[in-house]
């Protein structure tokens, strides 16, 4: 290390901050390099903003990033990209494939180890059928590698038993947006937050858990000062300090605040009557059956007292968000995100914030849109989008509808009736077969459901027993579920592969690759291609780069609603950046969905002003949506809520934070109770309690603070030694399959 | 040897104070402010996880701090 290279990167570090104060950073784009480094655009890692980075390369090594000023962060990023520059070289980095002999994971050959699983898998499908194999994917795994998962799973092999790890986190947005509007992803964008007057942030800890969004609120705020945040959580987060309105309730019971905040608009006539008129449907259950007059006899049970007394929180603030919201001229946009999704309310619980925009006309224009909010880099892109789900095909399609089998027969060049036409197992679903020993083998790419599944001791059992064979691909070792597997394969991380993440916006983006694979680590695509290959599926899956994948891509979303075909890999790598839909080269993307003269899916001379073409009758549903409770409520033995979330995303870094000794102890999960509630069971902070519930127990020391609510508990959920999931509930929400993290039943006391 | 130059968003108004509050602790340098809600520094620790650590800790424990935003994050040892 030079001098003249560490005073280079403490110049560097300083100009773009000091450019930063401006507004953007773009101080260090123009510093000259010191010779010998170079700068290759990509994108950050980690959760579903997407935001741009440029990744320093010295020595085939990543020494430095940068935020891209070009893209929609405006050259910010996040706390987690302190991390970036050495998550490539880690201690834990994994170099090599193991394979478990006599109990002990022990170093192979990739041969070895691409034989091992070929073979249990060949044994599996030919003794059992196809449905005894499965695979479990994450939405940080690139699209393109879903993609050929997903391929070589439903097309080849014959089972739909495909998941991700995004059912854990938005598979109820995806059914909200489904239900209300036809089809998945949001019509709005990032650059809505630049014209809104009021944010309600419903669910999400923004600040913590997508701080670029949260800064962008922050601007339009310091610019506009008129503007206002409503927050709705049970919890005051750090998102709660810059909000106008905080309305804590009691965990569950929002869909009566949501519900009465529509009743408000409605009574004090603040609803849009032509824009429903001539865009909005009404139904109750599973049909768009009812009418205007039923919505508003539904909506009479949910005066802003009767909320309040359900909620736990002031009629009055009800009152208010209502007014903000449904404020004549005003631009209203909503966020959210688990504190909704991981619910067995979620879908409903989704519709209900989309109502608030349908029944107002507060959508589809600047600054007026419902906006979900994702927690993985490519969940959107790869997963969602990609169908990498066990009941969907690619770009809209499902596996239960025949004609959307028959394309992609066509499109992926196999006969007719190979796509089987019932939908696989849903995430918990899945990992119940294996429990079960139903499913015999399970191939897991990029994601750790050793720790990160509701109720998690019974599937380490299911992942870890005798009967059961796991393939884990993964760049880190040990995790809490390579620990269990049969055979870890080394995978290559981010900046050593390339491919396109999209992010919440519909943003599709390429991340270049800027060094070699560490050790024998290699790319899952090409994983997935050399498994295709040993089980006879090699000319369905004959990739040799992830470009030729994505050229593959671009004819299967062709003539879809989510079309992307002018997104060529040379345009995706001259851009910072392109939203779907973008059907033809240079068309310059879509801010705003459904909305005639911006989105190219609607015609330019369509009647009216959107046109929701996800649904056969163009019209967006207004779901009749009641209160009902969480699936495990406080009782005499379980008294207390327990709710989980994240802190800040420690990934797989978690044993870098770990190793800091002076550190340990701030990025423990701690049991995070109130005042009152520490008194009652006679504890201070930093003393230890057992919080139990009826599926497993964990010991926390205890953090006493006021943005707990009386009764409820906060555990984050990235401690690895204090693995909060031992005690999560793995009821789902019946439409969405998505797990209720957010709310179980435990009790506590002092350890 | 991780180095950074981060913006601290701070509540509007706070800049100056959040600056001389955090100035010299913890391998963080100020080197200015916008005279209302950012303050721009950089910061050195030897891992990427202690400076992500650190900037929670900020965040948690001063309630006018709204965020750290790294815009250059560099390893020197590379």
């Amino acid at each position: 290390m030079s001098v003249t290279r560490r005073r280079f990167i403490e110049v560097s570090a300083a100009a773009s901050a000091l450019a930063a104060l401006r507004g953007t950073a773009e101080g260090s784009a123009s510093l000259a390099a010191d010779g010998g480094e170079s700068w290759v655009k990509g994108v950050c890692r980690y959760c579903g903003t997407g935001c741009g980075v440029y990744m320093g390369v010295r020595d085939g090594s990543v020494f430095a990033v940068k935020g891209d000023p070009d893209n929609h962060n405006a050259g910010f990023l996040c706390m987690k990209n302190f991390l970036l520059p050495q998550i490539m070289s880690a201690p834990d980095r994994l170099k090599h494939p193991l394979v478990r002999r006599n109990g002990e994971l022990r170093r192979a050959t990739w041969d070895e180890a691409m034989e091992l699983v070929a073979k249990r898998f060949g044994e599996a499908i030919e003794r059992r059928g196809p449905d005894a194999v499965g695979f479990y994917g994450s939405g940080q795994a690139l699209t393109e590698e879903t993609y050929v998962a997903n391929k070589l799973f439903k097309a080849g092999i014959g089972t739909n038993n495909v998941e991700g790890n995004p059912r854990l986190c938005m598979a109820s947005a995806v059914g909200g947006y489904v239900t209300s509007y036809g089809k998945d992803e949001p019509m709005g964008s990032y650059e809505d937050i630049d014209h809104a007057d009021v944010f309600l942030l419903v669910g999400s800890n923004t600040a913590e858990c997508h701080p670029i969004l949260f800064q962008r609120i922050v601007r339009r705020k310091e610019t506009h000062p008129e503007t206002k945040v409503i927050v709705l959580d049970p919890r005051r987060t750090p998102t709660a300090r810059i909000a106008d309105l905080h309305i804590g309730f009691e965990p569950g019971t929002d869909l009566a605040i949501l519900n009465a905040m529509a009743q408000v608009i409605v009574a004090e006539g603040m609803n849009d009557p032509s824009f429903v008129d001539e865009h909005v449907s009404f139904g109750q259950g599973k049909a768009a059956d009812k009418s205007w007059a039923d919505y508003e006899a539904f909506l009479a049970d949910y005066t802003p007292q009767a909320a309040a007394e359900i909620a736990g929180c002031s009629a009055y603030d009800i009152v208010t968000a209502a007014r903000w919201f449904g404020g004549r001229g005003k631009a209203s946009m909503s966020m959210w995100t688990m504190g909704l999704n991981q619910r067995t309310k979620g879908v409903w619980v989704n519709n209900l914030v989309h109502n608030l925009h349908l029944i107002t006309g507060k959508i589809g224009t600047p600054g007026s849109t419902p906006l979900s909010l994702t927690g993985q880099p490519n969940a959107c892109g790869g997963v969602r989008d990609g169908g990498g789900l066990s009941h969907l095909l690619p770009y809209g399609r499902v596996i239960a509808n025949q004609t959307h089998r028959a394309q992609m027969e066509k499109l992926w060049g196999v006969p007719a009736g190979t796509i089987q036409p019932k939908p696989g197992l849903a995430t918990v679903d899945l990992f119940r077969a294996l429990e079960a020993g139903d499913l015999e083998c399970l191939y897991v790419m990029c994601t750790n459901p050793g720790q990160s599944l509701p109720s998690v001791g019974r599937y380490r059992k299911a992942m870890e027993s005798q009967g059961s064979f796991v393939v884990v691909t993964e760049a880190y070792h040990p995790t809490r579920t390579t620990e269990l597997a049969d055979v870890v394969l080394p995978a290559a991380l981010w900046a050593e592969k390339e491919g396109v993440y999209g992010c919440t916006e519909r943003r599709y983006q390429l991340l270049e690759q800027a060094v070699e694979p560490l050790g024998e680590a290699r790319p899952d695509f090409a994983i997935l291609a050399e498994l295709g290959r040993r089980l006879g599926y090699g000319e369905l899956v004959p990739y040799e780069s992830t470009a030729q994948v994505w050229e593959e891509i671009l004819t299967v979303c062709a003539g879809t609603p989510y079309d992307f075909t002018g997104m060529s890999w040379e345009a995706l790598k001259q851009s910072h950046g392109l939203l779907w839909p973008l059907p033809e080269p240079g068309h310059p993307g879509t801010k705003r969905r459904y909305v005639r003269g911006e989105d190219p899916l609607v015609p330019s001379d369509h009647p009216k002003r959107m046109k929701f073409y996800g649904r056969a009758d163009d019209r967006a549903v207004v779901w009749l949506r009641p209160q009902q409770p969480p699936a495990e409520v406080p009782d005499a033995e379980y008294p207390y809520y327990l709710t989980t979330g994240r802190v800040i995303e420690h990934w797989n870094t978690g044993t870098m934070t770990r190793s800091c000794k002076e550190l340990r102890a701030a990025v423990e999960a701690m049991a995070e109770i109130h005042p009152g509630d520490a008194h009652e069971i006679g504890v201070e902070a930093g003393d230890r309690v057992k919080i139990a519930s009826r599926r497993g127990e964990e010991t926390f020391r205890v953090k006493v603070t006021e943005s707990s609510r009386p009764g409820l508990i906060f555990v984050h959920m990235h401690d690895a030694d204090r693995i909060g999931n031992r005690i999560t509930i793995d009821a789902v929400d019946p439409g969405s399959k998505q797990p209720e993290y957010k709310i179980c039943a435990v009790r506590m006391e002092k350890a | 040897m991780i180095v950074a130059g981060v913006v601290i968003q701070t509540l509007s108004g706070a800049a100056g104070e959040v600056a001389r509050s955090v100035d010299g602790t913890s391998g963080l340098e100020v080197q200015g402010d916008d005279g209302n809600q950012r303050v721009a520094a950089l910061w050195r620790a030897v891992e990427g996880s202690t400076l992500e650590t650190l900037s929670e800790l900020l965040v948690a424990s001063n309630e006018r701090v709204l965020g750290v935003f790294p815009v250059y994050v560099g390893d020197i040892d590379v």
